[in-house]
């Protein structure tokens, strides 16, 4: 019959001890200097990016299998933006019309690259290598191909931001639905998805563009199902992105719209 | 030494790889090193949980586990050595 093991070793406490530490350590430094662990860890990112670049390329080069995939991968993205850029035009002139004489400048933004995005985070959180020294203010709205709106600047320091997208689980938005702009709150599902509560008269069908409220009014996503219960007052309706957060690499942060 | 390589390979899963791999390479990491679990769940919360956020912190939770699963592990794993 062998020995009980005994779990209060001094290895054990000893290794507790600065663990714990190290902990209240992280907590504490969070709690007071936010913006530290960014500043800290960009280069880890950065090497990150890179390597994912590298190996992405060293596939492709050896098959042409591989250059149809990169080359399907970036019409994708570049054929999103556009859809993207169109929607909003076609907002704008819609806008535009109705309120002719009205000013049309447009804003400047801070361009910011991504160093970390979902998956790599569950939080729907990207995290961008521009900060205050760059003039990105908390609330400040993020925005990506085509000029989609991604969600907000949730904190900040000086070298570095992490922005809560509009689909982090749980997060409201003021939206509107479609041509006639019905109003209703975007609900965030978590991995760039979304989800809205309409009353099921409002006609909202399958295409319809989900508008949320910028330098216009700004499309976020398109109606995927209608999820109409004769039961329920409201149909539930399902939102897929235009704007993929999986592989978003670069964005614009409006300045001038800080909240 | 394997054990040093899995925590440094843990520590970089959480900066590289999509956070389901993340967890696997917790609770790996757990088995040798117990408390990593959850000294890495907290490093990844302070990584990517904004500020002011309310729900479940996901790191913390998947760390407990991870370190809760690795005591167990460990302390079997101990306990069949010394008793073979």
């Amino acid at each position: 019959m062998g020995r009980p093991v005994r779990f209060l070793t001094p290895w054990n406490l000893r290794t507790g001890g600065i663990v714990l530490v190290v902990v209240l350590t992280l907590v504490v430094v969070r709690a007071f200097f936010p913006g530290f662990f960014t500043t800290f860890f960009t280069p880890l990112w950065n090497v990150g990016e890179r390597g994912t670049a590298s190996v992405g390329a060293v596939g492709t080069f050896f098959t042409d299998k591989g250059e149809l995939a990169l080359e399907r991968d970036r019409v994708q993205s570049e054929n999103e933006g556009l859809i993207a850029e169109n929607g909003a035009l076609r907002e704008r002139v819609a806008d535009l019309t109705a309120l002719l004489g009205s000013r049309t400048e447009t804003n400047s933004g801070i361009v910011g690259g991504v160093l970390a995005r979902p998956p790599v985070s569950p939080y729907d959180v990207l995290v961008i290598d521009v900060g205050t020294g760059d003039g990105v203010k908390t609330g400040a709205q993020v925005f990506g191909n085509g000029g989609t709106p991604l969600g907000t600047v949730a904190s900040v320091n000086n070298s570095s931001a992490r922005v809560l997208l509009y689909s982090a689980p749980g997060r409201e938005t003021a939206a509107w639905v479609g041509e006639k702009r019905i109003a209703g709150t975007l609900r965030g599902e978590g991995s760039g998805a979304f989800s809205m509560l309409i009353a099921r008269e409002a006609g909202v069908v399958v295409g319809d563009l989900i508008l949320v409220p910028g330098a216009g009014a700004l499309p976020v996503g398109t109606v995927i199902s209608v999820e109409d219960d004769p039961a329920a007052p409201r149909a539930r309706v399902r939102v897929r992105p235009v704007s993929n957060p999986f592989s978003v690499s670069w964005v614009t942060i409006a300045p001038s719209l800080a909240l | 030494m394997i054990r040093y390589a899995v925590l440094f390979v843990t520590f970089l899963s959480l900066f590289w790889l999509p956070w389901q791999y993340s967890v696997v390479f917790m609770l790996i990491a757990s088995i040798f090193f117990p408390l990593s679990g959850m000294l890495f769940g907290v490093l990844f919360d302070v990584l990517y949980a904004p500020l002011g956020f309310v729900g479940l912190p996901l790191g913390i939770v998947w760390g407990a586990t991870a370190s809760l699963v690795g005591f167990g592990l460990s302390r079997f794993i101990s306990a069949r050595i010394m008793s073979a």
